[in-house]
């Protein structure tokens, strides 16, 4: 056997192994085109071998045309099969030129099956016999190129260009390997056999067709990328075929924590709408367990007021891939509503559409009912709050404002979102700030604290409040809670009593001393006669000319002595009219009894009433104001004289008394020896308008307890265990 | 029994509770030459005053034990007769109607002027002065009459009623001659020169006539 024959066999056999093989796979595997493809390439390259070879041993030039004509079919089969499997393999190359290479080599083998002797030569005028490879002999054409031959190299070149575009694809997109193996081979053998041709055929150089040898190379070329795909996907396999079990394995274990975990899972077909689920989920849609379940018939279950809501949200989740959550009621079968969340994403499918929407549900019916609860709790809470009339804070032991009512912002101006930000030091300032922080310390410390202090408002303005505030245990954590009060209505109303009392005890005042007017000027007669008598005792020694000058001096002494008594009776009956004396200063109950006996001395005198008192020694001092507190003292006088207008004029005395009342205050009594008080009046006699007298005005008593509660002290009425009434009233002493 | 009276000047007594008016009132008076008592209180002026001695009370009316009414009824009652001039601070009429009705000099309101303080004063003084010569001379002439026998005092009982001596020798049954010898000696004793001054002293001793 020769060397040619040997090699053309052996090409042949190589070429119908791999397309054995393949033609294998491709009957395994019958979408896998590309096999298909390389098992007729593979087979077209074999019997182009075959032809190739005769040819070599062809004798006439008749022979040579025929097995020429006839080795262009399996020429053209090769051409168009590595179109395609190139294409399906490589995945790449534009489809159109594709089918452009296609039509044209098929019309190439159209024309060289029309023409004679075939489409690369017009005519084969012999054969010549040529030394070739190895010193084997074989023929070779000898004749006129057909023109036509043109459109068989025109399939070839847009063969080559195919190829060359499809692997520069191919190698762009990454698939390097595979398109510098299979385009590099298809490009380079497709060359060299063109170029082979294109010597032959129109350079007349003898040498014979041996295409199928460069078709070999790329054959094998393509062969192994091919082989080596099927062995890849055959490790895959084995690969798959353990992950599956491992994902069978943890599929198990993920249902096995879903039941766990009371979750159901599910998967959504977008297309079919068919809805898989786990038995679990079944169960808590209180559906059977092999109930076949599908979108709309679950959507049914859902609560009317949440169908619309889940069904859009639905929708989104299958056309993104973002996670989906929603929460959800459910009607079951038994009528029963209960809570779902679900959570799901939708996964892409391998063709680029939304593939599957898969998720998991989980009921949460007794977290919804909870957090119901919570929030009713939270409602109530903030209800009650917000009925206080006034305002509410919870503050931590750090000082910020935990929780207030709605009052709080109301009151103080400031809105929710800064109410959240605020610490003590925002609400109050200077000395009010010392005051708060302090009764802070000692409310942590256990105590109930009352403090007025002003609150400063959003705005710079103040708010004089009442606050309380009281340690709570809150959350493990001490906190403060308390309630505030706006005084300042209170404060103006208070401001107004205060007027009223003011006018009141003044009319009061003002009627008395008109009583007293008659007293008062006998007061003021005396001092005046005192120096109009010294005055003309004086102006006659002068005239007489016996001017003794130490009698002069101790006249005008007198003089001055008893001008100044005058002037401090004046003093004080302006002050005792002056309409509104709201000073306090410190007073000695003991002074003042005196100074109102002196005012009322001539009165008592005209009266025959007596005075006596018993004051203590060194009483403390009290703080008040002086002409309301004389004005008490000379009600209460006047009343015990008017109590006594009965009795025998050897019988009218009264008694003023001070002592101390515990060691903070001091009591002043006045005791009478009229008739008294009947017992169930005590309180009556403080009324306004009660009065025993028939020309009173029934005010000077209530004015009286007025005056005295204002001083922080008590003022009441009872009956001597000998005779007649006692009033008596008591005084915080002066700090 | 009778008492000198003309011993001196006249004491005026001034009574106030009050130090201050009691001592400018006690120099004011002084320094018209007065003899001044100062008392402090109404018990005081009772525990000192002497009846006998000639003056006047200037006297408060509001004073605490006794006031001035008080006083001057205490001293009625004694039948002390001093004058009184009153002060007063306030000088309600009813008071002072009262006052004058007992027979005080004046009613003064403090604080008072010291001539109308004085011309009172004055006027009380030459008041007591008329009264105690009066009492004086009605004592002597008691004396007087006490000298008189029983039937000289009828015979002066029918002389002021106005009776000739005849009439009363009639009524008497007695000689004219003898009534006119008792009638004599009634006008020596008595020491009176006509039947009209007789008339006169009669009335003031409070003789009926017969």
């Amino acid at each position: 056997m020769s060397w040619v024959t040997v090699t053309c066999s052996m090409t042949a056999s190589v070429c119908a192994t791999l397309a054995a093989m393949h033609l294998l796979v491709w009957f395994k595997q019958r979408d896998e085109w590309a096999n298909l493809f390389f098992v007729l390439s593979a087979v077209a390259a074999a019997v182009l071998a075959g032809v190739e070879l005769a040819a070599m041993r062809a004798e006439t030039a008749a022979q040579y045309g025929v097995l020429l004509r006839w080795g262009h079919l399996p020429s053209a089969v090769l051409a168009i099969s590595i179109i395609w499997f190139v294409r399906l393999f490589l995945q790449a190359g534009r489809t159109w030129l594709g089918w452009v290479a296609t039509g044209t080599r098929m019309l190439a083998l159209i024309l060289n099956f029309l023409l004679t002797p075939n489409l690369s030569f017009r005519e084969i005028t012999g054969l010549q016999q040529v030394h070739w490879w190895g010193g084997e002999i074989v023929s070779v054409p000898v004749g006129l190129t057909n023109p036509w031959t043109i459109i068989g190299q025109l399939s070839q070149l847009l063969l080559l260009i195919f190829c060359i575009d499809a692997a520069i694809a191919g190698w762009q997109r990454g698939d390097r390997r595979k398109s510098l193996i299979v385009g590099g081979s298809a490009v380079l053998f497709l060359s060299v056999s063109m170029l082979l041709t294109i010597v032959i055929v129109w350079g007349g150089i003898h040498i014979p067709f041996s295409f199928s040898f460069s078709y070999l190379g790329m054959i094998v070329a393509m062969g192994y990328e091919l082989t080596r795909d099927v062995v890849v996907s055959a490790q895959l396999s084995r690969k798959l075929k353990t992950s599956e079990a491992e994902l069978r394995d943890s599929e198990e274990r993920l249902l096995l924590a879903a039941e766990a975990a009371s979750a159901g899972l599910w998967g959504l077909d977008p297309k079919t709408g068919r809805l898989w689920t786990t038995p679990k989920l079944l169960e808590m849609l209180g559906y059977a367990p092999e109930f076949n379940l599908d979108l709309e018939s679950f959507l049914k279950g859902v609560h009317p007021e949440d169908r619309d809501r889940l069904r859009k949200t639905i929708e989104q989740a299958m056309r993104s891939q973002a996670e989906t959550r929603v929460e959800f009621r459910s009607v079951l079968p038994n009528g029963q509503v209960r809570w779902f969340a679900l959570r799901g994403r939708s996964r892409l499918a391998s063709n680029g559409e939304s593939g599957n929407l898969m998720g998991v549900s989980v009921d949460i019916t007794e977290r919804k009912l909870a957090e119901e609860a919570l929030w009713g709790e939270r409602a109530l809470t903030d209800a009650i709050f917000d009925s206080v009339p006034g305002m509410l804070y919870l503050y931590t032991a750090q000082g910020r404002l935990l929780r207030w009512n709605r009052q709080h912002e109301s009151m103080t101006g400031y809105t929710t979102e800064e109410l959240a930000h605020t610490e003590l030091k925002d609400l109050f300032e200077g000395e009010d700030l010392a005051t708060v922080t302090a009764a802070w310390k000692r409310a942590f410390a256990g105590q109930r604290i009352t403090i007025e202090v002003n609150v400063k408002a959003r705005g710079g303005a103040t708010i004089p409040c009442l606050l309380t505030g009281v340690r709570l245990e809150f959350k493990g954590q001490p906190h403060l809670v308390g309630i505030g009060f706006d005084l300042t209505e209170y404060r103006k109303a208070e401001q107004e009593v205060m007027r009223q009392r003011n006018e009141l005890a003044h009319l009061s005042r003002v009627t008395m001393l008109g009583e007293l007017s008659g007293s008062i000027a006998h007061e003021l007669n005396q001092p005046l006669t005192a120096i109009l008598s010294n005055a003309q005792a004086a102006q006659r020694f002068l005239a007489h000319g016996d001017v003794d000058l130490e009698e002069l001096g101790a006249i005008l002494a007198d003089i001055v002595e008893e001008d100044k008594r005058a002037g401090e009776i004046i003093r004080g009956l302006r002050l005792m009219l002056k309409k509104s004396d709201a000073q306090r200063q410190t007073i000695n109950l003991n002074d003042m009894v005196q100074e109102v006996l002196t005012l009322v001395r001539s009165d008592l005198l005209n009266q025959i009433v007596s005075a006596h008192t018993e004051l203590m020694p060194s009483l403390p001092a009290v703080k008040g104001n002086r002409v309301q507190l004389q004005q008490v003292l000379l009600n209460l006088v006047l009343n015990a004289c008017d109590a006594m207008r009965g009795n025998p004029t050897t019988d009218r005395r009264f008694y003023i008394r001070t002592e101390m009342s515990g060691s903070e205050a001091v009591t002043l009594s006045v005791r009478d020896r009229g008739k008294g008080i009947p017992s169930d009046k005590f309180e009556q006699v403080f009324q306004p308008f009660f009065s025993t007298k028939q020309d009173g005005l029934g005010l000077g008593l209530a004015v009286c307890r007025s005056i005295i509660t204002a001083h922080g002290g008590k003022l009441w009425a009872a009956n001597s265990p000998e005779r007649g009434a006692i009033f008596s009233f008591t005084l915080p002493i002066a700090s | 029994m009778s008492k000198p009276i003309h011993n001196g000047a006249p004491t005026i007594f001034v009574v106030d509770d009050d130090p201050a008016v009691l001592k400018s009132l006690g120099r004011l008076l002084r320094s018209a030459g007065l003899n001044v008592e100062t008392c402090n209180s109404p018990q005081d002026f009772l525990d000192r005053h002497d009846p006998a001695a000639s003056g006047c009370l200037v006297l408060d009316v509001a004073m605490p034990g006794l006031n001035g009414m008080e006083v001057q009824r205490a001293l009625a009652a004694i039948g002390d007769e001093r004058p009184i001039v009153f002060l007063t601070g306030h000088g309600d009429i009813p008071t002072s109607v009262e006052a004058m009705k007992r027979g005080a000099v004046d009613f003064l309101t403090k604080p008072v002027n010291a001539e109308d303080l004085l011309k009172a004063i004055r006027s009380a003084i030459a008041t007591d002065s008329v009264r105690r010569r009066e009492r004086d001379e009605v004592e002597e002439i008691k004396q007087r009459l006490a000298t008189l026998t029983p039937r000289e005092r009828e015979v002066l009982a029918y002389v002021v009623s106005g009776r000739l001596n005849k009439q009363i020798a009639g009524e008497l049954g007695t000689a004219e001659k003898t009534i006119k010898v008792h009638r004599a000696r009634v006008m020596e004793k008595l020491k009176v020169q006509s039947v009209a001054e007789l008339v006169r002293l009669a009335e003031r001793l409070g003789i009926r006539p017969a």
